[in-house]
């Protein structure tokens, strides 16, 4: 939650000598985090500050001084908080659970306190100069004398104030209570809602909602320039509440920011004393003197205990004991200690926030300072585990290798428009599934870089999900690539290099898949375990018409395939025979046939490479030798008319 | 005497333009300019000339000087050019086509290398998880707003009736009660993982990577939490980098804390980029005793820290890259992917 504090407006609350800058700097230090300080046209420093949602209670002028009041004197600023006087103003008036004037029945869960005060004859009129000051300090537009202490005294005291217009309240009569499903109400910006259950609204005699309570009152009950009596309403909301109001209607406003977090019960009757105090002076209105007051269970008090050993083992060094006491008294605790056992007695503005000794560890350590904390690192025992090391040093080979082999890695959003599993809210319709494939973002990122004329080769390693039974989905790490305008042989290639390099020992088969040409999709196996594919993808996936090559693998699968056992081969001492030969290939004959069928001739042909196509002449790079002897020119031609013959009757290939 | 001097210039010119080797053209100076050489005795004659002349065979002597010395040097370019084979080492370089790894995977790498190297351990803990993981076991209470459906993208699937709502995890620290609930202390795990958050503008996009660092022990206390979290700051930013603990809060850590590390542009005097000398990096704080009981660890007996930061922001606050859009990090834009 952010707010705008003007320094000026603070030091009315808070004596000190800091200057902004000390002030910004050690409060970011120990307590709420102020943001930026800006300089207003005035000369003023405006404080841009950041509060934690637990605390509610520093939100506001009164809050923040609080919290200096607390954190300077550790810097060697004396700071003093300067008291609101409320008890002073209430003096004058009575607290009743009930009044002539109004008549309310309420839903305590929705409101755990109520209070209202009629003041009459009030003079609708320009608000006095230090009031407009603060608001447009804060981008408040002023309005009226009214309205705008309602908003000041907001920014003073962190409490939302209301003020109704009485007169339009039908025979003083209102109902607290919860939206009906279709009810309407509109309000004071001219805005019409149709409202769901579970809102907390206020209905006035005539069965009208008057109020849309904690996030902004109603256009039939607002205070405007004629209104002569006005009732200032001042309530504790249920935070559940006036969050889900606010967030199904869209009204973030400021009230509605503060309420849904959780406010202090003790603070309504401050709102109502300061709002007492400031619309007398400012509007010659006469409050009455009975405050309706309806809260059904006051703050009692709260406890909370620990021991010295247990702060300072949390903290990590040792405080001593007066210390301790000095910084909880600043933050507006109480405190007795028995030996070195500590009881800490909560304020009501404390007491959401404040549980356990954990709590008053954190108070005790932020005001001590975390600067001044030693950094040190832990000793005592490493982890015992078996670490998955491997996995992450095998996905990490993986990327390297595709770099080198000029692969452009990218993260797609897991989240596209299908897949196996569905969002219950998703952002749109374009990312409404969690992904069961890569293919889809890989195929859509060629599409996207219709710009890029070249070669193009992507890849990613992502999760796909997978949904399983009364399960959470399974998330199976996949590796894909993509590559546009190259050749089948060099994309293969490079597929290939890729598996020797991670030295996996597979089998390939070709087999036909969704989404690839037919005839033109190679299946991996390592064993008889599927563990990847690649191949040409159809053209009418492309937006341009034409094919991409894909590959795709099972990262675990891969991971644990089977691996070429890798043993030192002594160098071979008698010298290789090499020829190139060149076979005129029949139409429709697989090339990798061929080969596997030369290299089962003999067990002496060691290499068998394909180094030249041109139309359907091959050139075959073959390579013959013996562990044993050189092999003589008379043995080769053996062996090679052997091969011939094998082509020429299983294949109809000839020489030349 | 003027004659002499133009004889022995055109000998020396004859001789130069015949010479063939560098160790010929050694000698031609030497037999010219050498203690002893003919032009060095020409120009002792000086002493020799009539003084009316002197003047004159002065600038002769200069001019032969200096057209010998100019050949001798075209000739021994000339000599060298031809002795070696011709070769221009300015002609541009043909680069080689080396892919890309992302920047994030970058990240991942060089964060995991430095916590390993203190004895964590890294792991990685499911997108997709159940509401109890994610937050019930994390100490959030049942009406948070982080659990709201604006907030959190929820699975269309049944509900376990013992874990809750299944969902995509808003933050690795579900990865906490899983590490805790499967492995006894001493803990110390470095969980990076996807994560993911309804929302989408400029600094966000719904998908981003987090690294969760979780340790639990015995007496472990915000002075470690300072010390591991000094001990990466100057690991991966720079070892003059420093850090600060600011209050925070978060429900499953108390005390919790916002860290800022010292900014490197301004060296924490306080510039455009940082807040009066500080970058803020994330979130971190001590265990909250509540989380350590749900996953059956005795907060009476071990006590922990974590921290939860971007693997994107880290990584775009140490590239110094100011990329204007968070979402151009998930762009597939090639000409984004290469500069990322």
């Amino acid at each position: 939650m952010d707010l705008v504090i003007p320094d000026k407006h603070l030091r009315k609350y808070l004596d000190t000598k800091a200057t902004p800058a000390e002030l910004a700097k050690y409060l970011s230090l120990c307590g709420p985090s102020i943001e930026r300080t800006k300089k207003y046209k005035d000369g003023d420093s405006l404080y841009q500050i950041e509060i934690t949602t637990n605390r509610t209670d520093s939100a506001s002028i009164y809050g923040v001084a609080r919290e200096a009041g607390a954190i300077l004197p550790r810097f060697g600023i004396s700071a003093k908080l300067k008291s609101l006087d409320t008890n002073k103003i209430l003096s004058k008036y009575t607290l009743r659970k009930s009044v002539n004037y109004l008549d309310v029945v309420l839903d305590k869960k929705l409101c755990p306190r109520f209070t209202a005060v009629l003041i009459e004859n009030v003079t609708v009129k320009e608000s006095p100069g230090e009031i407009k000051d603060l608001l447009e300090k804060t981008n408040l537009r002023p309005i009226n004398n009214i309205v705008d202490i309602s908003n000041y005294i907001m920014h003073l005291i962190g409490q939302p104030v209301h003020t109704f217009d009485y007169d339009k309240i039908e025979s003083g009569r209102m109902i607290l209570r919860e939206s009906k499903k279709n009810e309407t109400v509109k309000t004071l910006d001219g805005k019409e809602f149709e409202l769901d259950a579970g809102n907390i609204v206020i209905q006035g005699a005539s069965g009208d909602l008057i109020d849309l309570c904690g996030i902004m009152g109603g256009e039939n009950s607002k205070v405007d320039e004629n209104t002569k009596n006005i009732l200032l309403f001042v309530q504790n909301y249920n935070k559940h509440y006036i969050r889900k109001t606010s967030m199904n209607l869209g009204i973030r406003s400021e009230a509605a920011v503060l309420f849904e977090k959780g406010l202090d019960s003790e603070n309504v009757l401050n709102g109502i004393a300061l709002g007492i105090k400031l619309i007398e002076k400012t509007s010659n209105g006469k409050p009455r003197k009975d405050i309706l007051d309806i809260y059904p269970n006051p703050y009692k008090g709260k406890v909370v205990k620990t021991d010295l050993i247990t702060l300072n083992k949390i903290i990590g060094i040792e405080i001593p004991k007066q210390d301790i006491t000095k910084y909880l008294i600043s933050l507006g605790f109480k405190v007795i200690w028995e030996k070195d056992n500590l009881e800490v007695s909560v304020p009501s503005f404390r007491s959401e926030d404040i549980d356990i000794p954990e709590d008053i560890a954190e108070e005790v350590a932020r005001i001590y300072g975390y600067h001044n904390l030693p950094p040190v690192l832990m000793a005592g025992d490493l982890p015992n585990k078996v670490s998955n090391a491997d996995e992450f040093a095998f996905e990490n080979k993986v990327k390297q290798t595709l770099k080198a082999l000029s692969g452009i890695e990218v993260y797609n959003l897991s989240l596209t428009e299908n897949g196996d599993i569905k969002l219950k809210n998703p952002l749109g319709a374009d990312t409404e599934y969690l992904r069961s494939n890569l293919q889809n973002s890989l195929v859509a990122n060629i599409n996207y870089n219709t710009q890029e004329k070249g070669y193009i080769h992507l890849f990613e390693v992502a999760n796909v999900y997978i949904p399983r039974k009364n399960d959470l989905p399974e998330e199976r790490l996949v590796l894909s690539g993509i590559v546009k305008e190259s050749t089948y042989r060099k994309d293969k290639g490079l597929v290939q290099t890729l598996l020797n390099e991670l030295n996996i020992d597979y089998k390939e088969v070709p087999e036909d898949g969704k989404n690839f040409k037919p005839n033109q999709r190679i299946a991996i196996y390592s064993g008889k375990i599927l563990i990847g594919e690649y191949g040409n993808l159809e053209n009418s996936l492309f937006e341009d018409n034409n094919s991409c090559f894909y590959y795709s693998f099972e990262m675990k699968k891969l991971m644990t395939a089977k691996k070429i056992e890798r043993k030192y081969q002594e160098i071979n001492k008698f010298p290789p025979q090499v020829e190139d030969i060149t076979l005129t290939v029949p139409e429709r004959t697989y090339i990798g046939v061929i080969i596997e069928e030369i290299y089962k001739v003999s067990e002496f042909i060691k290499a068998v490479t394909l180094t030249d196509v041109y139309e359907n002449k091959n050139t075959f790079n073959i390579k013959y030798q013996s562990g044993e002897k050189t092999l003589e020119d008379k043995e080769v031609e053996e062996i090679r008319n052997k091969v011939m013959n094998i082509l020429s009757s299983k294949f109809g290939i000839k020489v030349g | 005497m003027k004659e002499d001097l133009i004889n022995i210039k055109n000998q020396a010119i004859a001789r130069i333009s015949d010479c063939q080797s560098l160790n010929e053209l050694e000698e031609i100076r030497i037999d010219l300019f050498g203690r002893s050489g003919i032009f060095t005795n020409a120009s002792k004659n000086i002493t020799k000339v009539a003084t009316e002349d002197r003047k004159q065979y002065g600038i002769t002597l200069n001019e032969v000087k200096t057209t010998i010395l100019d050949l001798l040097t075209e000739k021994k370019n000339h000599i060298n050019s031809n002795v070696r084979t011709w070769f221009d080492p300015t002609i541009p370089g043909e680069k080689q086509d080396l892919g890309h790894l992302h920047m994030v995977t970058n990240a991942i790498n060089e964060i995991s290398e430095v916590f390993t190297k203190i004895g964590f351990t890294r792991v990685r803990y499911p997108e997709v998880e159940y509401d109890y993981f994610a937050f019930g076991a994390l100490n959030f209470p049942d009406n948070h707003p982080a659990r709201d459906d604006w907030e959190t993208f929820f699975v269309e699937a049944p509900a376990s009736s013992q874990y809750g709502p299944m969902l995509l995890t808003p933050h690795t620290s579900s990865g906490q009660i899983r590490e805790m609930l499967a492995n006894k202390p001493p803990i110390r795990m470095i969980n990076i993982a996807k994560c993911y958050r309804r929302q989408m503008d400029v600094s966000h996009y719904p998908m981003f990577h987090q690294f969760e660092g979780l340790v639990v022990d015995k007496n472990i206390s915000i002075t470690h939490l300072r010390g591991t979290i000094d001990y990466f700051a100057k690991n991966f930013f720079g070892e003059n980098r420093t850090t600060r603990l600011r209050p925070y809060h978060f429900q499953f850590t108390e005390p919790s804390f916002e860290v800022d590390i010292s900014c490197n542009v301004c060296s924490g005097k306080g510039c455009k980029l940082c807040k009066e000398g500080w970058l803020e990096i994330g979130g971190a704080g001590m265990v909250h005793p509540n989380v350590l009981k749900n996953c059956g660890v005795d907060p009476k007996k071990y006590s922990g820290f974590a921290f939860g930061w971007g693997v994107e922001r880290v990584s775009m606050m140490k590239s110094g890259l100011s990329i204007p859009d968070i979402r151009l990090l998930y762009s597939s834009d090639l000409r984004v992917l290469k500069q990322l």
